[in-house]
């Protein structure tokens, strides 16, 4: 390096001693500021502000006595004292910080001056740029780029697991659905299954004839296998292919259960919980309702609960909620207890309450897609507990409905009303039937009516074929074929009337209680016991009792048939009865 | 004396930062009784500019006319020291860092995507000033315009060399940024630059717990690594770094032709120097294999970016706040939640459908699958694009500042033995003329 060089770099150094000073008073400054700040700091003052115990004991006082307008100036004038020392506190920390910057600013460019001035005159790098060396770089540069790639994809991976959107899929799923033509289980397939309360058609009648008349619980004779039920309820199972449904509730839970029918193994359990509008309850339930009455109902791809506080839930097959809803808990003394039904892409909802005057009685169609409302019907009738039945006649559905004191058919479809007849009274628990061209309501301290199930408007002086007024029972529906409709009462009393006249074929004291309702299979009467007892009758004009099996487990739920088999929900079990 | 840099920033990254951490809730005052609060009322007026954006604007043309020139004009470190400072000052903590052409990115992005968002004229000039700059003058705006560079110059005592090729990695994370930024506000999520500028919260003395360490770490790291945020993350250092390529006047080491004395060689801590090629040229076959190589690859980039991106479409749309709205909604209805938010019970108080949240939210998500799909593609062509620029040789010369790298800071001129020779000169000519003033 030439002379003068040098002495130009020397002459670079020769204000360090004034950097050096520079950074010695602007550091000082800096120190006595910070040190200032962090005690003014570490005063606090701030939490007096949120939380001033002088103006929380005032407040106190004044609760005691609210009236006392000295004692809320006060409050107010201290509240504002405080907020102004809090403010006035920040501000000064403000300009604390602001002076303490610039200093910091002053003492960093007297430092880096410094150290620029202290800095060794540069001197010449050691090696020539070499075509060897620019190949290396060259090399670890472009491996450090595909390094540095798969870094960022690992954090890419890492990051995409926080990002699920099969939330958006399923939302988006439904709607979609909705859009589009319902899915609809034809007839003849929904035939094949037990899809609600009663099976197909809700009449209690099997489309198999193969179907066990005998078994022992207590032996294991017949029974195929038996499953405890998570939470007892008198809900009956519904069955779709190879899947059992049934629900159980108290006050507080309520879950839907589905069963394998293979083992009966429990497949899963849908919990139906935090529904917006939801509460637990009700409170005031009869003991042998419960909270999980009602049997839920199936269209084949979708399974339906409904509980006593007015939960309503759709689960997939695989047990993932689709969609849910609370319809606000019904007034209804004994708690709630109709059964869902679904009727092509509409699930209906029974939610009869109060009395008529209270005008408070509906019945749903909800779309069996997203659970939306698709009718809704008001309802002149008291809170009741049956489940209604969908009926063709010439050729159109039709929505029978029972009530006190109304029987009431509906079209399905739009929920507009056909026909009513005024033949029930009392508390409606019995479902109606459909048999021999006629429909066949009854209730205790009413009538068995047998309806002609047309015209329009009020039908009660027209279209009541006959009645009858014996043996009616209060909670278990009749079974009907053609010749010949059964009606048995809780207490045990079977009477059989024929169906086409209503003229009493029979009346036979079983002595037994029931709570299920009966069930045919072909030419065979099943009735099971409360004490779960199931007697078989042979159908016709007079009492024939073919056998008796004993389940050894109450039974209050109806019975689900399928080929070869019988599903029987006892107080704690589900059975499968069937041939092995 | 270096060692308390560190830990004076400490200092006062804690006292600036008095408010990380919390967030300050007041209950409302005491009112006189019978006193009922008034109703907010948020009027949907469109931005306007007003007198002190317009006054912002001439500073900020003032300051680059300035750094222009003391860059390139005048070759003054000391001039653009002094005006770093300044800029830290008006733009930093006197205009809090808002409005800045970093953020501008944003609002300009915005005001495409959205037909609804006007553009104010001050962010547009924001944005456009710097760049039209450095198609004139270089980065004359990162020189000593910009608050964040300046604090980190002002930082930058004790430089370490990063390496080459890690710099040239960490060079691709502003286009990343870049990319993902401009994705975010196209997509109505969130101004992701200004969300996560690490200085701002220094220069309102206000910022959360994770910003201040964000930013604190940023100096620390910049007391040795210079200009770190500027280097590996400056979003908009990257476009400039794309067009001061094609300035018509840029930096040079030396004001007049190179010795080759190889002083300047290690002056600047920025990795900013090219050195001239080696006397002994690479063999041409193997640099035309790698060329070859790389432009086959690069469509291969492209489409693995591609498919990575939209990989993390998902992660991306929830930054959304429609998307996490309905996951919210969702979840509520579904039963795997407990309780609600405020969010979703001001949706559900609207009265509007589920369905409809639900669909808007799968609008976004489609374009966010779109968005991320091109985003990864763009990264892909970034990374393609700087292999090929390494595949690339170029006959240079002599020692010579890149373009894309070179902030103007000046610090190389005094390396110089031809500048020391040129200012030497200078000053003779000056002391000349002053002796001819005072004979006159």
């Amino acid at each position: 390096m030439e002379a003068h060089d040098r002495s130009l770099f020397a002459a670079m150094r020769s204000d360090v001693r004034a950097a050096t000073r520079t950074a010695l008073v602007t550091g000082a400054f800096v120190a006595i500021t910070a040190a200032a700040l962090v005690a003014y700091h570490l005063k606090g003052g701030a939490e007096e502000f949120i939380d001033s115990a002088e103006i929380a004991a005032m407040k106190s006082a004044l609760a005691a006595d609210p009236a006392d307008d000295a004692l809320k100036l006060r409050i107010q004038e201290r509240d504002l004292a405080i907020r102004e020392a809090y403010f006035a506190r920040i501000e000064r920390l403000d300009r604390g910080i602001y002076l303490l910057l610039g200093g910091l600013i002053a003492f960093v460019a007297a430092l880096a001056w410094a150290a620029s001035a202290r800095r060794a005159a540069p001197v010449p790098g050691s090696t020539e740029p070499t075509a060897a060396g620019e190949a290396r770089a060259t090399f670890s540069s472009r491996w450090s780029i595909a390094a540095l790639a798969v870094i960022a994809a690992g954090l890419g991976a890492a990051w995409t697991g926080r990002g699920d959107l099969a939330f958006l899929d399923q939302a988006v799923g439904v709607i979609e659905e909705a859009k589009a033509p319902p899915v609809v289980a034809p007839p003849e397939e929904v035939a094949r299954h037990w899809p609600r309360f009663r099976g197909p058609g809700g009449l209690g009648v099997s489309a198999y004839l193969n179907v066990p008349a005998a078994w022992n619980g207590a032996s294991g004779e017949g029974i195929l296998w038996k499953t405890e039920v998570p939470i007892s309820a008198d809900n009956s199972p519904v069955v779709w292919g190879d899947r059992v449904f049934l629900s159980g509730a108290t006050r507080t839970r309520r879950e839907v259960y589905c069963f394998d029918t293979a083992a009966g193994a429990l497949r899963w359990t849908g919990k139906v919980e935090r529904i917006p509008g939801s509460r637990d309850g009700p409170e005031d339930i009869m003991e042998d309702t419960g909270y999980a009455a009602p049997t839920v109902a199936t269209c084949g791809r979708r399974v339906y609960a409904i509980f006593a506080n007015a939960d309503l839930a759709a689960f997939d097959f695989d047990g993932a909620r689709v969609w849910a809803r609370n319809l606000g808990v019904p007034e209804n003394h004994y708690g709630y207890a109709s059964s869902l039904l679904v009727y092509r892409h509409l699930l209906i909802v029974s939610y009869d309450q109060a009395t008529p005057e209270d005008n408070r009685s509906r019945f749903f169609a909800l779309d069996t897609r997203n659970g939306k409302t698709v009718w809704e019907a008001v309802r002149p009738v008291s809170a009741s507990w049956d489940t209604p039945i969908v009926i063709t006649h010439e050729g159109a559905d039709q929505l029978i409905t029972c009530s006190n004191p109304l029987v009431i058919a509906y079209a399905p479809a739009t929920g507009a009303e056909l026909w009513r007849a005024e033949c029930l009274n009392g508390d409606v628990a019995p479902s109606p039937v459909y048999a021999g061209g006629l429909v066949l309501t009854v209730n205790t301290g009413a009538q068995l009516s047998a309806i002609k199930p047309g015209g329009s408007g009020d039908v009660t002086e027209t279209h009541i074929a006959w009645f009858a007024e014996d043996g009616l029972p209060d909670i278990v529906s009749p079974a009907a074929t053609d010749d010949f409709t059964y009606l048995l009462t809780t207490e045990g009393l079977l009477t059989c009337y024929e169906t086409k006249t209503g003229t009493k074929a029979y009346e036979e004291d079983i002595a037994l209680m029931f709570n299920a309702s009966p069930s045919i299979a072909g030419d065979k009467l099943y009735l099971i016991s409360a004490k779960g007892v199931a007697i078989v009758v042979r159908i016709g004009p007079a009492y024939k009792e073919l056998g008796r099996a004993e389940l050894g487990e109450g039974v209050h739920a109806s019975p689900a048939f399928q080929d070869g088999r019988i599903y029987i929900r006892g107080k704690k079990h589900l059975y499968c009865i069937g041939a092995r | 004396m270096r060692n308390p840099y560190a830990v004076l920033i400490a200092l006062v990254v804690v006292l600036c930062g008095r408010h990380a951490g919390s967030e300050q809730r007041f209950p409302p005052p005491d009112f006189s009784p019978g006193y009922s609060l008034p109703v907010t009322e948020v009027q949907g007026t469109p931005a306007r500019d007003d007198v002190r954006g317009y006054i912002d604007a001439a500073v900020l043309l003032a300051a680059l006319a300035a750094a222009s020139y003391l860059a390139l004009g005048r070759r003054s470190r000391r001039g653009l020291v002094v005006l770093g400072i300044g800029s830290l000052a008006y733009f930093g903590f006197y205009r809090h860092g808002c409005i800045c052409p970093i953020g501008a990115i944003q609002n300009v992005v915005l005001a495409v995507a959205d037909s609804g968002y006007a553009l104010p004229l001050t962010a547009a000039i924001f944005f456009a000033l710097p760049l039209l700059f450095t198609l004139f003058f270089g980065r004359a705006f990162c020189a000593a315009v910009c608050p964040l560079g300046a604090i980190q110059d002002i930082v930058l005592a004790s430089p370490v060399a990063v390496p080459g090729w890690l710099a040239r990695a960490l060079g691709l994370v502003p286009f990343v940024y870049l990319g993902a930024a401009v994705l975010l506000v196209a997509m109505g999520s969130t101004f992701l630059i200004c969300r996560y500028d690490p200085f701002v919260g220094f220069f309102r003395l206000s910022a959360g717990l994770d910003l201040t360490i964000f930013g604190a770490s940023l100096l620390v790291i910049g007391v040795f690594v210079g200009r770190p945020y500027c280097r590996f993350l400056c979003p908009y250092g990257a476009l400039l770094g794309l067009v001061s390529r094609l300035s018509w006047r840029r930096v040079r080491i030396t004001p007049a032709e190179c010795i080759q004395c190889r002083l300047c060689e290690d002056s600047c801590p920025f990795g900013a120097i090219t050195t001239p090629s080696p006397e002994t040229p690479p063999e041409r076959r193997a640099g035309k294999k790698a060329l070859a190589v790389t432009l086959l690859v690069l469509p291969v980039l492209i489409a693995l970016g591609a498919l990575a991106g939209r990989a993390l479409s998902p992660a991306f749309a929830h930054t959304h706040a429609t998307i996490r709205l309905a996951e919210r909604v969702w979840l509520e209805d579904a039963g795997r939640v407990d309780g609600t938010t405020d969010q979703s019970d001001a949706f559900r108080a609207t009265g509007l459908s589920t369905d409809d949240l639900y669909l808007a939210a799968g609008a976004v998500r489609a374009g966010f699958d779109t968005g991320t799909t091109l985003l990864g593609a763009f990264v892909g062509l970034v990374i393609g694009a700087t292999l090929l620029r390494i595949s690339l040789r170029r006959k240079r010369t002599e020692y010579e500042a890149d373009p894309a790298l070179c902030v103007a800071c000046g610090r190389c001129y005094r390396y110089c033995p031809v500048e020391i020779d040129r200012l030497k000169k200078l000053e003779q000519a000056e002391g000349r003329a002053e002796q001819h003033d005072g004979s006159a």
